[in-house]
Formats: structure tokens, sequence, C-alpha cells
């Protein structure tokens, strides 16, 4: 009994052995087991011919430290050396035979007092070390990428944000920092969207991140404005993307500045309008002109006839008729343009002496300020004036209330072009008028036609040159045109 | 105009070439008498 028993212990005991044998030959993990001061190298398993393809008795004896990469020996060492760490694990790069690195892993136990070295000096240390190269590259491949995509989502056109389902900010890149006007992301960080939102869109966006927790697919909600940190408005598109972060249901918010969109849509219209209005102005204007004539001419006869005292009304009324069709008219013609070489100045100062005796009539000085001696050029001389005359007949009536003075100012701009100001003192147009100005029959004024602004800007546009008003209540109205000084030019964006 | 007479339209003509009215008007005078034909009567004088 008592032999059968030390029989099967033997077998056991040998049995484990081969196990282990097994173990160390056949499995990649390389075994090991090195002095902790010198690092000096006791064992050795085969496998180390797989990994570091040293056969091992090639290293009994050496140390191990000169194996490991420069950069991450003091790390490995201070981690062996450290009393607390009985055991651990701990990464880093080890020299094969060729001379190049690989990333290993290594989980050591710290041994003392052991049977086969019972008088070494210091600890000893058992290790089992494996080949992490592929999971190192993954891992390395995953933080490229996500540098990537966190280039991609930074300098994306749009703004791009994450949100909790409650609407407060977790996220939100450059782009987002310009729409909303900050300058760190720490100062939108924890705050809510609709903190940001116009208004009328407020109720909106509440109601959806009320219902945000259960939506399964994007969202998207169009027409709405954001108000920055300036007060200014930007009007946006945006779109809600279900999503999770960092473990957290959460909304990916992509929004997209529409503003300039908008705008070009509004002026595409405008200039659809125009035209419309162009050739219905040609269409009534043809039809219209022939009857009016006859219309005048005969109640100019029954005047002489029977001197009517009505027919004066009729006339005055007539001749207003007139003025409106040929406004239409001139806008509807064909361009015909006759350029020639003219001197500016000389042209306003023309202007002004005809209109002088009305502006004095009204307290009225008009001024006209340059520098240069004359500026030529190239324009069609009875167009410009009409324009000139139509906008300083503007200033005059927004101003015959107080009086004042109407300031000219001529400036030359580089390369090739004028600057003409036209300045006064009036009682200014109020903002929401100020949108409107420049749209057929559209007048502030009780008796205006509400063609003459937009004739002064089809006229302004063929000499390829362009208009701005800016307008203050009760301080007055700067109209500013600028015109290339030769033909064909074009004005380059300044 | 074309309810006009005969008669009353010469008159027009020349009582508007007497008080110098619109070119524009006594042009479309001239066309009424042109297209009925009573230029005669304007050569007579």
């Amino acid at each position: 009994m008592n032999d059968h028993n030390q029989i099967a212990s033997f077998f056991t005991t040998n049995q484990e052995l081969e196990n282990y044998l097994f173990y160390t030959k056949y499995f990649s993990d390389m075994l090991s087991r090195h002095q902790i001061d010198s690092g000096r190298l006791i064992y050795v398993s085969p496998s180390a011919k797989q990994l570091l393809h040293f056969r091992s008795y090639d290293l009994y004896g050496q140390s191990l430290y000169q194996f490991i990469h420069p950069d991450d020996l003091t790390f490995v060492k201070a981690c062996f050396q450290e009393k607390a760490n009985e055991s651990g694990r701990v990464t880093y790069r080890l020299r094969r035979k060729e001379g190049d690195y690989i990333w290993v892993e290594s989980q050591f136990k710290k041994i003392a007092d052991t049977f086969s070295c019972p008088t070494a000096s210091g600890e000893e240390c058992f290790c089992v070390t494996r080949d992490i190269g592929e999971y190192k590259t993954a891992v390395e491949d995953m933080r490229l990428r996500e540098q990537k995509y966190r280039t991609l989502v930074e300098h994306a056109h749009d703004t791009i944000g994450i949100l909790s389902p409650e609407g407060h900010f977790i996220f939100l890149n450059e782009s987002g920092k310009r729409l909303f006007g900050i300058t760190r992301s720490d100062e939108v960080i924890g705050r809510s969207l609709i903190a940001f939102m116009h208004d009328k869109d407020k109720e909106k966006i509440t109601n959806f991140f009320k219902n945000s927790w259960k939506i399964e697919e994007a969202v998207e909600f169009q027409d709405l404005i954001i108000v920055r940190t300036d007060r200014e408005t930007r009007d946006v598109e945006i779109k809600f993307i279900p999503t999770h972060y960092r473990e957290r249901r959460t909304l990916q918010v992509v929004i997209r500045d529409v503003t300039e969109r908008k705008k070009t849509e509004a002026m595409l219209q405008q200039t659809e309008k125009l035209s419309v209005v162009g050739q219905l102005a040609a269409g009534i204007a043809h039809e219209i002109r022939n009857p009016l004539t006859a219309i005048k001419g005969f109640t100019q006869l029954l005047k002489d006839e029977i001197n009517h005292k009505y027919s004066q009304v009729i006339l005055q009324e007539l001749d207003r008729i007139e003025s409106i069709v040929s406004d239409l008219l001139i806008l509807a013609k064909p361009q015909v343009s006759e350029i020639e070489r003219a001197d500016l100045l000389d042209l306003l100062n023309r202007v002004i002496t005809l209109l002088n005796s009305q502006a004095i009539l009204h307290n009225i000085l008009i001024k006209l300020e340059c520098d240069e001696e004359a500026i030529e050029i190239d324009c069609e001389p009875d167009k410009l004036q009409q324009v000139f005359i139509n906008f300083i007949k503007n200033s005059i009536e927004a101003m015959t209330e107080d009086g004042g003075t109407i300031t000219i100012k001529v400036r030359l701009r580089r390369p090739n072009a004028v600057d003409i100001l036209f300045i006064d003192e009036g009682v200014g147009i109020p903002a929401d008028r100020l949108e409107k100005v420049g749209e057929p029959f559209y007048s502030t004024k009780e008796k205006g036609t509400g063609l003459g602004l937009m004739i002064c800007q089809k006229i302004i546009r063929s000499h390829h040159g362009r208009m701005a008003i800016e307008s203050t209540v009760g301080v007055g109205t700067t109209i500013t045109v600028t015109l290339p000084l030769k033909h064909g030019d074009r004005l380059e964006n300044v | 105009m074309d309810k006009l007479s005969d008669e009353l339209l010469i008159e027009s003509y020349f009582k508007a070439k007497e008080l110098r009215l619109g070119k524009e008007f006594i042009r479309l005078i001239e066309q009424e008498i042109q297209k009925r034909s009573l230029t005669r009567f304007l050569e007579q004088v």
C-alpha cells in the first residue's frame, strides 16, 4: 500500500515535471529568472529562440538589462527594484539578436531564498515574457485613427459637438467656438445648447431634448437661429445624431452655418425680382406711353378750348404718370452705352450748380471735398449725372426741416477706382426700411415713385461699380459709390 | 383716337402745332392722319 503510494507520487511528480518541460519548450512565452540587482540571467527557457532569436545558453550569465531599450530601462529597473512590488506586469522593448526591438510584456514574481542559490545576493525575479508587438501595433493604429478622426472633427467646416441627452455640451470643435463666438471650449462645456438658441426656437429645441432619450435616428432641424455670445445671430441647420460617448448615451450635434447661403439666396431672389420688374416695366411702358401722350395732348387742347379749371389737376397728374413711365423705360431700355472720358469733378460741380438754388432755399450747403485737381473717368456722363442728381435730391429732401450740410467726398482708391461719398445730415432711414431701399416701388417719400434708387443702382452696375448705403436715424445718411476709372475694369473685392 | 372725326383730327393737329404741344403727341396725330389717308389736308396749308 505504502509502495503503491510512493510509485503513484513518483509518476505524478514525473508527469508534472514533464508538463513543465513541455511548457518551457513548446510555448512561445519565455520563462526566465534573473537577479534583480545585476540583471544577471540565471535561467532562460528555450522559447527565447522564438521570442528573441537567441539560444538560451547564449543568454545565461548575461544581464537582462542590456537587452532592454535604453528609453525603457530606468522604469523597468525601478519596477523590479521597488520593494512594494512582490509581483506585477511591465511592458517594455527588448532587443532581439538582429538588433531590432520588440514590444514585450513581462509578468514577474520576486523570489527570495531559493534552493538552487541560497547564497544569492539580493532577490531574484521569475519572469514570463510574451511578445505584444501585434497588440501594441493595434493600439498604436487605434491611436492614429483616433487622431485622424479628431483632426477631421476639429477642422471640419461645420460645427461638431457632443451633447448630453439634456442638451449640455460635452465637447465642441474649433468651428463651434467660432460659431458661438468664444475662444475656449470650457466657456461652453456644461452649458446648454438651448441657451444659444433664439427665443423663437427655444421651445422647439427644449421639446426635442425632452424626448431625445428615445430617438433612434438622426433628427434634423432647419431655419434655426443661434444667438452668439456677442448677440450677433446666425442662421443654422442643426442635426442631432444619437451616439455613445464614454459609455454614455449622448447626442452628436452637427450645426451648419447657412447665414451666407441665406444671404446669397436672398440676393438671387432680389435679382430675379428686378429682372421680372424690368420685363414688366418694358411691357407696361410701351402699352401706356401712346394713350398717355394722347390723353395729355388732348387735355392740353381742352384746356385751351374751354379753359377748364380741372384740366390743370389732370395735367399735373399726367406729368407724374409720365415721369414714372419714363423712369420705367430707362430701366427697361437695353443699354446703349456711349462711353466717354469725362472729368468726374466737373460732372459733380455741374450737378451742384444745378441743385444749389433748391438747396439754398432749404438752408442747405452743398460742399465738394477732393484733393485732386481732376479725375478722369470712363463713363456715360448723362447717366452718372442723373445718379448724382438723384442722390443729392434725396439728401435735400431729407434735410428740408433743419437744413445743414451735404458733403460730397471724392477719394481715389488704388489701384484704379474712385469712391464718391454723399454725406447728409438728414433724418436718416430706419434699419428695417434700409433693407428695402432699392426695391422697385418702395419709397420712403410721399411723392416718390420708388424707382429712383433702382435706376441709380442699374446705372452704377452698368458702370461696373457698386453702391452702399449707411444710415442712422436722426444723424444722416451716407451713400458710397465706388466706380472703376477705366471702362471694363472690375472692382477688386476690397 | 379713332373715334375722332376726320375734321376734328385735322383741327387738333393744327392746334397742337400752334400751341407747340409735345412732339410725341403731334407724331401720334400724324400717324392717325396717315392711317386715314388724310395727308392731303396737311399739304394744303
